[in-house]
């Protein structure tokens, strides 16, 4: 909320300057997030340019028949008389006017400066509102009350500049929003007296009772606890005062006309919402509070038709809705520039409802924002009197006798007990009883110190009532309603600043879960690798699927859908990190990126058979919520490390990607059993099905799979010139196999021995198989059998290849023989001739 | 040899002298490693002279025999002395001159490892992690896809609270075997979660207290500027004893603070509004960049917001059944990326999610 500084100071005697304002607001509660200096720059001697003026004669320009040429008293300080030209009609010689001199900055930057206007010297400038700063657009200059000192300073009677305090109000609050609710806070924090409140009703009243000329019938008193009405008839609609206009555009609010600005103006200035009808539409004399009919229409001031439903709140005459009540108004009953006579709403409605009737029209004003927050009931009364007076002072009304008022009484204000040493026991430090009670008497609870009142004293004896207060919060803070509730009043107002600052005693060992250290180690390892972590959105788009070629049925094509996305490129939740992670490569290439390789880690939305049920507690029966494992996900776009001038580097191939899953694996502890994916490819068929693997591991069964994108699939998400290879692995399927604690495997005191064996076997026989094949027939001596070279090209028939393989022996209790080592290579190479048959290169 | 030995050899044995003196020039005055070789095949060798004089002992005369033969391994030893000793000042010689000549432009690249980087979110919540856990905390999860009652309800912000309007929720198309006929409200059960703290209430359904536990993971509102992204990170803490205050809830944030920015940045607690604290603070920490005088970043309050904490609401302990006269607690929540924005002095939000390489790989 925009507060004036000038306007909250009519209420509450503040005599520090703005900043301690803003400062006292915010260490209260009320969080200041800025001031907005508004209107001519604030230093003194700028403003000193500015004064009342009294226009002594108005005559014709000599060379311009739009211009006139006016001599204007200004003054002593500000030199006697001033000869000005002036644009504007609306004025004449005898009107008090606002000027700026020559040398003042005004509002838009501008400094003014004596000219030379068609031949004429103009020594300074009458204003509009336009140049104050209060309107968007004024048609002439101000004319101002005939009773201002003229030379006297214009900032004593408007706000040429003025210091507008941005409050951040929080929605609990709904006392705070008003002017006067803020004054009210400042007045407690700051222990100043609160001026009485501004409302003030008409001097004196005319014409029939307002009962006569209006009936209000309230047909649902749970969404309208409190309607009332007054009348004022033979108003003339027409422009606000400037003062006027100051206050509502410094508040953030448009001057509309003097009626519309009247009960903005209450509403800005003491939290009642107002509305004014014009009498004389509305038919049969009577205003309904109903719910809306199903399907009833409304066309609101905005011009736009809306539908109702049975749950909304309207105010009706006897044949039609006029306002969507407490949220905005209808063409029907609009006040024009014909209006004469008017009905004054002011009302209170049921906060929930309010809500709820945003949320469900899209519409939020001014009025809402406060009714949907639960006003106090108290305030109608006072807002109509207030803007009555504005009716008749400012818009020429009369206002009639007599308020229709139709309420069923104020409700029993809350008596709470209260233990003082319950707040120092919650704050962790004292504060004195006598301040504690201060505090809650300022901001105006009744206080009784005498003793617990009977709903706590029934539980307990009359010792353990000792030190019990009874508490009755006003009528305006409807938060206020347990005892904690007070607590904070009391902490808030007294400060937080003082208090100390100590730790909890700790009954607890802190620490990760297994699945917890898991998470860390994969980052950690895929760093490790050089791979860079990514984070990308959850939501991806209705059609970010597509390119898979998922098979119907597939868990991953029934997604966690938003009701409300922010657009269709975010409007359902992933089922796989693929398309976030073709897209952060994507994004790189096309800002001329070197080719990335990421990994990402997050959850996945599914729908399928290890969905939760949502506990009876919590929810209707049968709501779930959606499946979430948790998932790494892998792309490998370009080289590994950057390109060095010694030449080396990485490729960027299936190989370098199953590396990283190893060295991933081996990190956690684990083996991967890599095999093609066989029947599986069907679940991968965005995978080239020649260059892809299904992973599984020991105890974990199958946690994923990898290999190198389709490149129409790598196309489909905008990576045209790089083949890229992705892995997804399931993390919460591994994590429980993984990091167990190794055992101590012992290293031999006798060294191993080594044995390089090249065979040539068929191209299709997995080198997997050889090598397991070649580790089970070489018997205990065997330590490891690797791959370390593979050949196919004219020195072997072609289809075979020549894989060369180093077998490492060893023994626990003696260095091997040359007839160890014999045995054991004549063992592989029959094995290997048996079932593969290879023979030795 | 000493003059002596020399002497005796020259008068007895004049042609190994001469073969002494021949083999030293040659043994010393090779100027290579391969030089060095060839001499010490030329005077030590099979063929070499010494070897066939040494070898025609038998031959001569008996008296002659133990003369020549001594002095003939003498010179053997002598020249192996030699070979060694030319061999040192030859390697010396190289070793010098490779330290004299051999240059490397040591300002080239060196052959780079790997170094991947793990995401600044990443890094930022582990650090938090780490400094919790040091304090006896156990790190809490949760659901990104929540019930509403989790999300709100249980957290004191029923239906209809207006502080539900303020958090933009994300809705999900929910899937029920029977979907009630009240469509509108109907598909309001289930939303992407706006807050971590209905990991606060799973917690507290799940254990008793005491309770010391940090969540950190994904939130999401429907917002999107140069200040909001639709997903970002949240930390939320939450703390239930006997006898927790308010001034332990400033104490740990004070402590999380100096950990986490380092030094001794103070702090501010203002009063706010939450649904689930009571009372309700927010804390501000020292701008950094102004000391505290007011600049741009901290809009000239001398103060950054950090965080929204407070006491438990009793509201709360109702839905969990703790005792609220038993138990108090706190509970704290702040955005991870502005954490690390802060401290990294990052001026946009959207850069954690562009996943910029030039931007990932600086952390």
């Amino acid at each position: 909320m925009r507060v004036p500084f000038s306007w909250i100071k009519e209420y509450v005697d503040w005599q520090g300057t703005v900043e301690e304002l803003a400062e006292l607001l915010t260490m209260s509660g009320t969080e200041t997030e800025g001031i907005d200096w508004v209107g001519a720059p604030r230093d003194p001697e700028n403003l000193s340019r500015f004064v009342v003026g009294k226009v002594l004669t108005r005559d014709k320009h000599p060379n311009a028949d739009k211009l006139s040429l006016c001599t204007v008293e200004v003054g002593e300080a500000g030199g006697g008389v001033r000869q000005i030209v002036c644009g504007a009609d609306n004025f004449g010689a005898g009107d008090v006017v606002a000027v700026s001199l020559s040398g003042a900055v005004l509002e838009n930057g501008l400094k003014l400066k004596k000219a030379n206007l068609r031949g004429v010297e103009s020594d300074g400038m009458m204003m509009s509102e336009q140049e104050l700063g209060y309107e968007e657009k004024s048609p002439g200059i101000v004319v101002l009350p005939s009773d201002w000192v003229v030379g006297a300073p214009l900032q004593d009677y408007l706000p040429v500049s003025e210091a507008v305090l941005e409050l951040e109000l929080t929605s609990n609050r709904p006392d705070c929003f008003s002017i006067y609710g803020i004054a009210r806070e400042v007045a407690a924090a700051a222990g100043l007296e609160l001026a009485p409140p501004p409302t003030a009703g008409p001097a004196v009243t005319g014409g029939a009772p307002a009962a006569e000329a209006i009936a209000v019938e309230v047909a649902d008193a749970g969404l309208c606890p409190r309607y009332a009405a007054r009348v004022i008839r033979g108003v003339t609609v027409g422009e606000s005062p400037a003062w006027l206009k100051a206050r509502l555009t410094h508040a953030g609010m448009r001057p509309i006309s003097n009626v519309v600005d009247v009960t903005n103006y209450v509403m800005l200035g003491w939290g009642q919402p107002l509305h004014a009808f014009d009498a004389g539409k509305i038919r049969g004399g009577r205003l309904i509070a109903r719910r809306a009919t199903a399907g009833e229409r409304i066309v609101t001031l905005d011009g736009v038709e809306r539908t109702l439903d049975d749950q909304m709140l309207v105010i009706a005459d006897v044949e039609r809705p006029l306002v969507i009540a407490g949220v905005f108004g209808s063409v029907d009953a609009e006040v024009d520039g014909q209006t004469t006579d008017l009905v004054l709403e002011a009302a209170n409605f049921a906060g929930p409802s309010i809500l709820r009737t945003e949320l469900h029209t899209g519409i939020r004003s001014e009025a809402s924002n406060r009714f949907e927050k639960g006003l106090d009931a108290d305030l109608v009364p006072g807002g109509l009197d207030f803007a009555a007076r504005l009716f008749e002072e400012l818009c020429g009304g009369t206002v009639a006798p007599g308020v229709v008022d139709v309420w069923s009484g104020r409700p029993a204000p809350p008596r709470l007990v209260y233990r003082p040493a319950k707040t120092e026991e919650l704050l962790g430090y004292a504060v004195p009883a006598a301040e504690q009670a201060g505090i809650l008497r300022r901001l105006e609870c009744g206080v009784d110190e005498g003793g617990g009142c009977e709903s706590a004293s029934a539980s307990g004896s009359a010792a353990s009532t000792a030190g019990e207060w009874t508490v009755t919060p006003p009528s305006f803070r409807p938060d206020l309603t347990r005892e904690v509730d007070l607590v904070e009043e009391v902490g808030r107002v007294a400060g937080y600043g003082q208090a100390p600052e100590t730790l909890p005693r700790h009954r607890t060992a802190g620490g990760l879960t297994g699945p917890q250290k898991v998470r860390r180690a994969v980052r950690r390892a895929l760093a490790a690798c050089g791979l860079d972590e990514a984070i990308t959105y959850t939501f991806i788009a209705a059609d970010a699927l597509e390119p898979l070629g998922l098979p119907d049925g597939d868990a991953r094509l029934d997604t966690v859908r938003l009701s409300n996305p922010m657009s269709v490129e975010q409007s359902m939740m992933r089922t796989t990190l693929l398309p976030g992670l073709a897209g952060a490569v994507r994004d790189n290439i096309d800002r001329q990126n070197d080719a990335p390789n990421l990994f990402e880690i997050g959850s996945l939305y599914l729908w399928d058979d290890q969905t939760v049920p949502a506990p009876a507690h919590a929810a209707e029966p049968g709501a779930v919520l959606p499946h979430e494992p948790e998932a790494l996900g892998v792309v490998l776009a370009g080289p590994l490390g950057a390109e060095h001038w010694t030449g080396a580097q990485r490729p960027t191939d299936f190989f370098t990607l199953k590396g990283v899953v190893e060295s991933l694996l081996a990190t956690l502890g684990l083996r991967g059993e890599f095999v093609p994916p066989g029947e599986a490819a069907a679940r991968f068929p965005y995978l080239h099905p020649g260059k892809a693997a299904v992973v599984g591991v020991p105890g974990a069964g199958e946690v994923g799979a990898l290999g190198m994108l389709r490149p129409d699939v790598s196309a489909a998400y905008g990576v045209d010139d790089a083949d890229l290879y992705f892995a997804e692995i399931d993390l919460g399927r591994l994590a429980p196999a993984a990091l167990a604690t190794p055992a101590f495997r012992d290293i031999g005191a006798y060294p191993p021995a080594a044995q390089d064996l090249a065979v040539i076997v068929g191209r299709d026989v997995p080198a997997a198989a050889v090598v397991d094949q070649a580790r089970r027939a070489g018997g205990k001596l065997v330590r490891s059998v690797r791959v370390f070279d593979v050949y196919e090209g004219d020195q072997v028939p072609a289809d075979r290849r020549s894989l060369a393989l180093r077998v490492v022996m060893g023994s626990p209790e003696r260095t091997l023989s040359e007839k160890d080592i014999a045995g054991v290579r004549a063992k592989i190479l029959k094995a290997l001739g048996r079932e593969f048959q290879a023979t030795l290169r | 040899m000493d003059d002596a030995q020399l002497q005796e050899m020259k008068e007895h044995a004049p042609a190994l002298a001469a073969l002494y003196h021949t083999g030293c020039e040659t043994i010393l005055h090779a100027a290579d490693t391969a030089a060095l070789e060839q001499a010490r095949v030329e005077t030590l060798g099979r063929k070499s002279p010494l070897t066939e004089m040494l070898r025609a002992i038998p031959t001569l005369a008996p008296e002659t025999r133990p003369l020549i033969g001594k002095a003939g391994n003498l010179v053997r030893r002598e020249f192996e002395a030699l070979v060694e000793r030319r061999e040192a000042e030859l390697k010396q010689a190289a070793l010098a001159d490779s330290l004299e000549h051999e240059r490397l432009d040591v300002t080239l690249p060196g052959q780079p490892f790997p170094a991947g980087h793990e995401h600044l979110i990443s890094q930022t919540m582990r650090e938090v992690e780490d400094i919790f856990i040091g304090l006896g905390y156990r790190i809490a999860e949760g659901p990104e896809v929540e019930l509403d009652y989790y999300n709100f309800t249980a957290l004191n912000t029923p239906p209809s609270h207006p502080a539900r309007s303020a958090h933009d929720t994300f809705w999900v198309v929910e899937q029920r075997e029977t979907m009630p006929e009240a469509v509108v409200d109907a598909d309001r059960g289930v939303l992407l979660r706006t807050h971590t703290s209905p990991v606060q209430v799973r917690t507290m359904e799940r254990q008793r207290p005491p309770v010391y536990v940090v969540c950190l993971g994904k939130v999401y509102r429907r917002d999107s500027d140069a200040t909001h992204t639709p997903m970002f990170h949240q930390v939320e803490g939450l703390v239930v004893d006997e006898g927790i205050t308010l001034a332990d809830l400033k104490g740990t944030v004070h402590h999380f603070t100096q950990e986490f920015f380092g030094g001794e940045r103070e702090i501010r607690v203002r009063p706010h509004f939450f649904p689930f604290t009571e009372p309700s603070i927010e804390v501000d920490v020292a701008c950094e960049l102004c000391g505290g005088k007011g600049c741009r970043s901290c809009k000239h309050s001398g103060w950054l917001e950090i965080m929204g904490a407070g006491m438990v609401d009793p509201a709360v302990y109702d839905f969990v059944d703790y005792d609220p006269e038993q138990v108090s607690g706190f509970a704290f929540g702040m955005g991870v990326e502005r954490m690390a924005m802060l401290k990294h002095g990052i001026p946009d939000l959207r850069l954690f999610y562009d996943n910029d390489v030039r931007f990932l790989r600086q952390f």
